[in-house]
């Protein structure tokens, strides 16, 4: 690439940048170029706004919001609520404005301090959106309320301009939310949907950072989130966002069982400590013996022993939470486990500190704890 | 909504008449010139970004495409395809690392050919082709703006959405990984 009499004056950049300058120019130089006439690629840009369009249009009627269409052509729609002065219900805020206690009952409002808040590392893929979900669990000592929208917004990078928090009660996957409060007792959480919009044809896609403001606690200071690795979540330019009130998580809030609806926590509780003493035997094999002989004791023979390279060794691991998601019998149920895992090297697909993944056991006359449990990001 | 923030950041002055909108002319002949004049720089970046001379094309021309199917009239088109580019390529390497992670999660070991490419003439061989795919993602994309494109510092800052600072310090690190490779061309082989 020729140097232009812009370069003039130019930083010419640390020691050895000349160098460097040249090796890529050399190097590019290599690049064969095939540039196909521009009408071609206009006519791939046009096919791909009508997709976008119809993708959008089907999107804002399956949701039943009106807002998703609106937003991406720029406008706001009459009914939908959002962020900022308008009306609906305002984020972060109770829709009786009383930050303190919940109405009368004496039960103080769930506070940032009280709340650990993280994204579920599942993206549903249900036309026409993608589906991620918001959790809050209660991690004080007491019972708290907690009602309403968690306020959520970009906070980067700086890249990603133009997206919109759309809070609405109700979309595709799951029907519509009331907004109501919530008593979260300890170590029980709330989730909140959150669907992105479709994902042809945006621009300046990236796997964003959030801002998250607590139901009932505007003004108080946000919490600051990444999306799970394992997502792989990216906004675009442009894209709106919609957030839905919080609601408990037993209710499932993801996909239905297809043995019907999943349970409480409160139910099957033996059924599940007893699997998650799976969990436990399993991340106790793989610190001691390794991934492969835990993968061959607890995992489906298709998860067996490979030639090669097996997997991170693990220093340490232990369960830290988990919340029910489907029920199909005492013989087939999933949990979401949170995991503490600590390795000592690279974690390949797995990260330090907590790992969230979809555990579905199934029970297995002849394993060590009577369970075999397949691992997934999602459901 | 605006976005032009990024979209100016990677413009440089002498871009300027070729970019930059007046009322006579229409998007689509700035689109046009834009497309004739710059096409090759920015697949050149591309491959750089990429580590790979076939998916550069097609990266940029994706690149090309997505852009165009905005209904927004850009200001400054080559400052918002190159963050395009960038974003398109980072997106790529991210896929590919997940697929290796996951591949060797489950005990599969990548192979890689022992024949250079023929149908890129040799470039994904080149040793500073080979040096750049092992800095991080955002190292490389600083070497490429800065010493590929001559993007000053303030202007890698802006299209990329950090601070002029962060960009010095990513040079110097890229600079430090690079400088066996600068010092003596063989010590990647």
């Amino acid at each position: 690439m020729p140097r232009t009499d812009h370069d003039a004056g130019r930083d010419p950049g640390p020691p050895g940048s000349g160098r460097l300058r040249e090796e890529l120019r050399s190097a590019v130089d290599l690049v064969q170029l095939d540039q196909p006439p521009l009408a071609i690629l206009e006519r791939a840009a046009a096919r791909r706004r009508r997709t976008r369009l119809t993708i959008l249009a089907v999107a804002a009627a399956t949701a039943g919001v009106i807002g998703v269409g609106a937003a991406v052509a720029g406008l706001r729609a009459a009914g939908a609520p959002v962020a900022g002065p308008g009306p609906g219900p305002t984020p972060g805020q109770h829709a009786s404005g009383d930050p303190g206690t919940h109405s009368g009952t004496g039960v103080p409002a769930c506070g940032p301090g009280d709340l650990a808040v993280s994204w579920l590392p599942y993206g549903h893929s249900s036309m026409p959106g993608v589906v991620y979900f918001l959790r809050l669990r209660n991690t004080a000592r007491y019972t708290c309320v907690i009602k309403g929208y968690p306020g959520l917004e970009v906070a980067g990078p700086a890249t990603l301009h133009g997206n919109r928090a759309m809070y609405a009660p109700g979309n595709a996957a799951l029907g519509r939310i009331p907004v109501a409060g919530i008593h979260l007792a300890p170590g029980h959480a709330v989730l909140s949907q959150v669907m992105f919009g479709g994902s042809v044809g945006w621009t300046g896609c990236v796997s964003p950072e959030w801002k998250v403001t607590v139901p009932l606690s505007r003004g108080r200071q946000p919490v600051r989130l990444t999306m799970p690795k394992s997502t792989e979540a990216q906004l675009c330019d442009d894209m709106p966002y919609l957030v839905s009130p919080v609601y408990p998580a037993s209710r499932g809030g993801l996909p239905p069982s297809p043995g019907g609806t999943p349970p409480g926590s409160g139910h099957h509780q033996a059924d599940y400590q007893h699997a998650l003493a799976t969990v436990r035997a399993y991340l106790a094999t793989w610190k001691s013996k390794g991934l492969r002989v835990a993968n061959d004791q607890f995992l489906p023979p298709q998860y067996g022993p490979r030639p090669g390279p097996y997997g991170p060794r693990l220093l340490s691991g232990k369960v830290t939470g988990f919340q029910p998601v489907s029920w199909t019998s005492p013989d087939e149920f999933t949990l979401v486990v949170d995991m503490d895992l600590r390795f000592p090297g690279t974690a390949q697909a797995w990260g330090q500190g907590v790992n969230t993944r979809f555990v579905t056991f199934a029970k297995a006359p002849g394993t060590p704890t009577g369970y075999r449990m397949t691992l997934a990001t999602g459901p | 909504m605006d976005g032009g923030g990024t979209a100016r950041a990677g413009a440089r002055p002498c871009d300027a008449p070729l970019v930059r909108r007046t009322s006579a002319e229409s998007s689509a002949e700035v689109f046009a010139a834009v497309y004739v004049a710059h096409y090759r720089e920015l697949v050149q970046m591309a491959a750089l970004l990429t580590g790979s001379a076939a998916a550069a094309e097609d990266l940029v021309q994706d690149a090309f495409v997505r852009v165009m199917a905005r209904h927004r009239v850009l200001d400054e088109p080559l400052a918002y395809l190159r963050t395009t580019v960038v974003n398109l390529a980072r997106s790529r390497w991210r896929r590919a690392r997940l697929g290796a992670d996951k591949l060797a999660t489950l005990g599969v070991v990548a192979v890689r050919s022992a024949e250079p490419d023929a149908a890129d003439g040799g470039f994904t061989r080149l040793a500073i082709v080979a040096a750049l795919r092992e800095l991080p993602a955002r190292q490389r994309e600083v070497v490429v703006l800065r010493f590929l494109l001559d993007l000053s510092v303030q202007e890698v800052a802006a299209l990329l959405g950090i601070g002029t600072g962060t960009v010095k310090s990513y040079t110097a690190r890229a600079m430090e990984a690079l400088r066996p490779r600068l010092e003596d061309p063989d010590a990647a082989h």
